[in-house]
């Protein structure tokens, strides 16, 4: 790739290792595709190709489309590629990343414009997500991947050893929960049998999905017999979000080309049958990220050509903040909370919708919007959709002759702050979470913040994610206790809601589920108190 | 200066119609914000008074789905639980008093939905007062009141196109694939229309949907929203499937057996006739059989595909060219939130009224200043939207607009030669973001 742009016809899309692109390229047709704003457009007029040094300009992107004996020889090339120890692969990608930052800041200038043009993010948000990055610690991984809980783990909080914060699983159905205390000493995973493919598919609504799921995947055989190398991946990408993962591949190539050589990121239409019963039928595992429609297709797909095919699913999730009583003795709660609603917009399930707030609600609605107003300066929004804040303000604003509901932005703001303190029901609450997106949050008085989880009952559990926090000590755990049981999978401090640990838990698995078989149901964790002094610079 | 009738507008300069619209929408604006409280909250939060200029426009229009089903945050998704409520919420999105001696004619709750809205039709039956709903597939219902007036004009609209576009008059047979008892406003526009335009006294018309679509039978039908407590876990675990199950084997054998009987009795007859159904539907009707419909009669699609169907609506077309003798095969875009419906031409645009001052919003909510627009259609209606509601309306649905707003550019009308504004291609509804990922709605 040239990273300048400038004189490049378009831009790779897709990753392929440096061994393989000759052979698996060879004769392709390619597909390109014109991004801007974070949405496909029409190709520029009289065909050029633009480099996203312009402001409004679109970026130019191509990926191949392979025959189906350029997919035969490129999965034969990935499984001829696989030399790195299965239990080596954490080790190994935590140096090679350590090692490509520098690589990669040094790209950034270059490579700002064009993530900017190609996701719809401002390069501000941009620069400001992977400023706090170094929050996503790699090293932990090592960590997490050494964890063997016991059945203990489904009755009590238990510390995660070497990673600090605190975990409980929750087990799916009576049986099982008998079964903890009964045999409480008994490990909770088994192994699996070695995998020679993991397939992904990443949604292109957030940066870096590819990137997480291609790491991951790659950790599928770190239980495995020595010997056992690491099994190859094949992701799915999104046409939204094509070069960011392959950016920091190559960096990680760079350095360690043999850790990432038996990986293929690419694109490719989920309309294939012939394809899509090749990759199911090669792979031992399949992650998604991806909306929840996506994730109902890929389980058609698994039950046609692959029903033993393990599926590990990230689909819709919503998160939520709450905030104790004490909430005003730490001054920089409400920036820590509106960073949480503002980064990626809402337009990921990290960011936090409702905000449950135990005393001072109104003050604290007040606060948030002037951080919020702040932050639409220095962090300012993308190209989420405008209308989305719109919508909700206008819903709100309609409500306001209640005297129950106080709008505390304008219009043309470019966030939306609502106090709502009517009677609500799980409906509204429903409704409230849908609202949500854009910049939009909904500040909920709450007597006791013991009242969350008792209104989560409402949601859906499986499509519950985060809470941010703060509370005092002595309040977590049992909070955590109460929501964990309604479906939240993650309790972490205020202001980190973008980044989560990959060491803890997502959507309820742990990185040890890449690599281990257990009983239905989910796991919490308590992300302890960061210690990094990142300065995200907002 | 009062604004022409409907028909005159087709006679009034293209190009002329933008300004005079313009000065109706500002006059219709003036009156329904001193009188309608529910509009007026909502623009004046946006910063918008009494009098308004052209850079105001896009902050009078409000979202259709937003507007009809606000009674969701007052009362709940189903107002049949508190009458007086729902009348409290109509009376607020009204620009007229609703008379408040009529309350007690209410019961303290009814069974259903459709109980309650024909309880408060009948309670202001002097008004005119009809409720009609959405077929939406959240099965939570835009409810729209019409009166009298506006009643008469979203018929003489929507017979107007039928005439203009189509040319289908009186004399034509009508067979509509719909319930003759539905709130459906298309529907509901078709059975009004043909009664009091009297089209029926020399025109046969027939309803071959056996069945009534109450907007409780299309809740529980689209399967999203339940009763609370045990009454919805029978309503999911029962009901529902029960209706999936008679609406796969009964209730589609039936109608596709009662339309197929109509139209092979009117072609015995030589008869021309409209056959207007969704899409579906008539599919449905093409696959069991054909039938060489007589010259002159006409194919008409409406709604959209509003679930999951396996085929796309160019590969319905296609069948139901097939299997009606090649008759032309034309759509109708519309909505409950419009007095006014837009017919495909000849060269597969959608025309929209003259009397509409339509444009395109962007994802800022902006409208878009171009001859040739695409973004979220929006409307204006100040000719046919009544006195009822301010008729300013965003919609979920993302269009190319040719001619729309204060932009008219004579070398971009239709070559059909109505020169209207157009919509150009497909229509896309856009409830939801496109590769939503994982931060979509639940």
């Amino acid at each position: 790739m040239n990273r300048s742009g400038r004189y490049t016809a378009a831009f790779d899309g897709f990753w392929l290792p440096r061994s393989m692109r000759e052979k698996v390229l060879s004769g392709a047709t390619w597909e390109t595709a014109y991004l801007r704003g974070g949405a496909l457009v029409q190709p520029p007029a009289g065909g050029t190709t633009l480099t996203g040094a312009a402001e409004n300009s679109a970026v130019t992107v191509r990926w191949p489309r392979l025959t189906p004996e350029q997919w035969t020889t490129l999965l034969a090339g990935l499984q001829a590629s696989r030399t790195v120890a299965g239990a080596e692969t954490a080790a190994r990608w935590q140096v090679a990343l350590e090692n490509a930052l520098a690589p990669l800041a040094e790209q950034m200038p270059d490579m700002l414009p064009l993530l900017s043009a190609s996701t719809g993010y401002t390069p501000e948000m941009l620069t400001a997500a992977l400023a706090g990055s170094d929050l996503v610690d790699p090293s932990s991984l090592a960590a997490a991947l050494g964890f063997r809980p016991a059945w203990s783990v489904a009755t009590r909080w238990e510390t995660l050893p070497g990673l600090g914060g605190r975990i409980r699983f929750f087990p799916q159905g009576v049986s099982a929960r008998a079964r903890a205390v009964l045999t409480g000493n008994a490990p909770l995973f088994r192994p699996v049998p070695p995998v020679d493919l993991t397939l992904g598919y990443a949604a292109g609504n957030v940066p870096g999905t590819a990137l997480i799921i291609s790491l991951l995947g790659s950790l599928a055989n770190h239980a495995a017999p020595d010997g056992t190398p690491a099994p190859a991946a094949v992701v799915r990408n999104s046409r939204h979000e094509p070069l960011f993962t392959p950016w920091v591949l190559s960096a990680v190539e760079a350095v360690d080309p043999d850790l990432v050589a038996g990986l293929a990121v690419m694109i490719w239409d989920y309309d294939d049958p012939a394809l899509q019963a090749l990759l199911f039928r090669s792979a031992g595992l399949m992650l998604a990220a991806a909306d929840d429609g996506t994730i109902a297709a890929l389980d058609a797909w698994r039950a046609r050509y692959a029903p033993d095919l393990r599926f590990h699913r990230h689909g819709h999730k919503v998160s939520f903040v709450t905030l104790g009583s004490h909430w005003a003795a730490r001054p920089d709660a409400p920036h820590q909370a509106a960073l949480d609603s503002s980064f990626w917009d809402q337009n990921g399930c990290l960011s936090a919708r409702v905000h449950f707030v135990e005393a001072g609600a109104p003050e604290y609605a007040r606060a948030l919007a002037d951080e919020m107003r702040s932050l639409s300066q220095v962090l300012p929004r993308g190209a989420t959709p405008r209308r989305f804040t719109h919508r909700a303000f206008d819903s709100y604003a309609s409500l306001t002759g209640s005297g129950r509901v106080r709008m505390l932005s304008e219009y043309d703001d470019d966030f939306a702050v609502i106090l709502d303190d009517r009677p609500w029901d799980a409906g509204a609450l429903r409704r409230a979470a849908n609202y949500c997106q854009g910049r939009v949050v909904v500040v909920r008085p709450v007597d006791d913040v013991m009242e969350v989880p008792r209104l989560l009952r409402g949601l859906p559990a499986p499509n519950l994610q985060s809470m941010g926090v703060l509370l005092d000590s002595g309040r977590l755990e049992p909070f955590a206790q109460e929501v964990g049981a309604r479906g939240v999978t993650a309790l972490r401090s205020l202001g980190r809601g973008a980044f989560p640990q990959l060491a803890y838990s997502w959507d309820g698995l742990l990185p040890m589920d890449i690599c281990h078989l257990r009983p239905l149901g989910q796991f919490t964790t308590i992300e302890p108190e960061p210690s990094s002094t990142s300065d995200l610079g907002v | 200066m009062p604004l022409p009738g409907l028909d005159a507008f087709f006679a009034f300069p293209a190009a002329q119609r933008g300004p005079l619209l313009l000065e109706g929408i500002r006059a219709s604006h003036r009156y329904h914000f001193e009188r309608n409280a529910a509009y007026r909250r909502t623009v004046r939060a946006r910063g918008v008074g009494s009098d308004v200029g052209h850079d105001d426009l896009p902050r009078l229009l409000r979202p259709a789905a937003l507007t009809f089903k606000s009674y969701v945050e007052t009362i709940g998704p189903f107002p049949q639980d508190d009458p007086r409520g729902f009348l409290a919420w109509l009376d607020d999105q009204l620009s007229i008093p609703l008379p408040e001696d009529r309350q007690g004619a209410l019961r303290r709750r009814y069974a259903t939905m459709e109980g309650l809205l024909a309880a408060a039709e009948h309670a202001y039956a002097d008004l005119g007062l009809e409720l009609v709903t959405s077929s939406g597939t959240s099965g939570i219902a835009s409810v729209v009141a019409r009166d009298a007036t506006t009643v008469d004009l979203a018929v003489r609209s929507f017979f107007t196109g039928i005439q203009r576009s189509w040319g289908i008059s009186r004399g034509a047979a009508l067979v509509f694939v719909m319930p003759e008892n539905t709130r459906v406003a298309m529907a509901r526009s078709a059975r009004i229309g043909t009664r009091q335009l009297d089209w029926a006294a020399d025109t046969a018309v027939y309803y071959t949907m056996p069945f009534s679509a109450t907007p409780d039978r299309i809740r529980l039908r689209a399967g999203r929203t339940y009763r609370p407590g045990p009454r919805g876990v029978v309503e999911s675990r029962i009901l529902h499937p029960l209706m999936a199950w008679a609406d796969a084997r009964l209730v589609a054998q039936k109608y596709v057996g009662v339309t197929l009987s109509r139209l092979r009795e009117l072609t015995a007859a030589g008869r021309p006739l409209m056959l207007l159904g969704g899409l579906a539907q008539l599919h449905a009707v093409a696959l069991e059989s054909r039938v060489d419909l007589p010259a002159g009669s006409r194919v008409a699609t409406g709604g959209g595909t509003k679930e999951q169907y396996p085929f796309t609506p160019d590969q319905i077309r296609a069948d139901l060219v097939a299997a009606f003798g090649g008759a032309p095969v034309s759509d109708v875009y519309g909505m409950a939130e419009a007095d006014w419906a837009a017919f495909e031409c000849p060269r597969g645009n959608y025309h929209i009224p003259p009397w509409v001052y339509a444009v395109v919003t962007d994802d800022a909510d902006r409208i878009v200043q171009a001859p040739v627009a695409s973004g979220l259609l929006a409307f204006f209606d100040p000719v046919a939207g009544g006195d009822l509601i301010p008729p300013f309306f965003q919609t979920a649905d993302r269009v190319t607009l040719v001619n729309g707003g204060a932009h008219y550019d004579p070398g971009l009308v239709c070559d059909c030669g109505y020169d209207s504004p157009h919509i150009a291609g497909r229509i896309q509804r856009v409830d939801l973001m496109e590769e939503a990922g994982c931060a979509a709605q639940i």
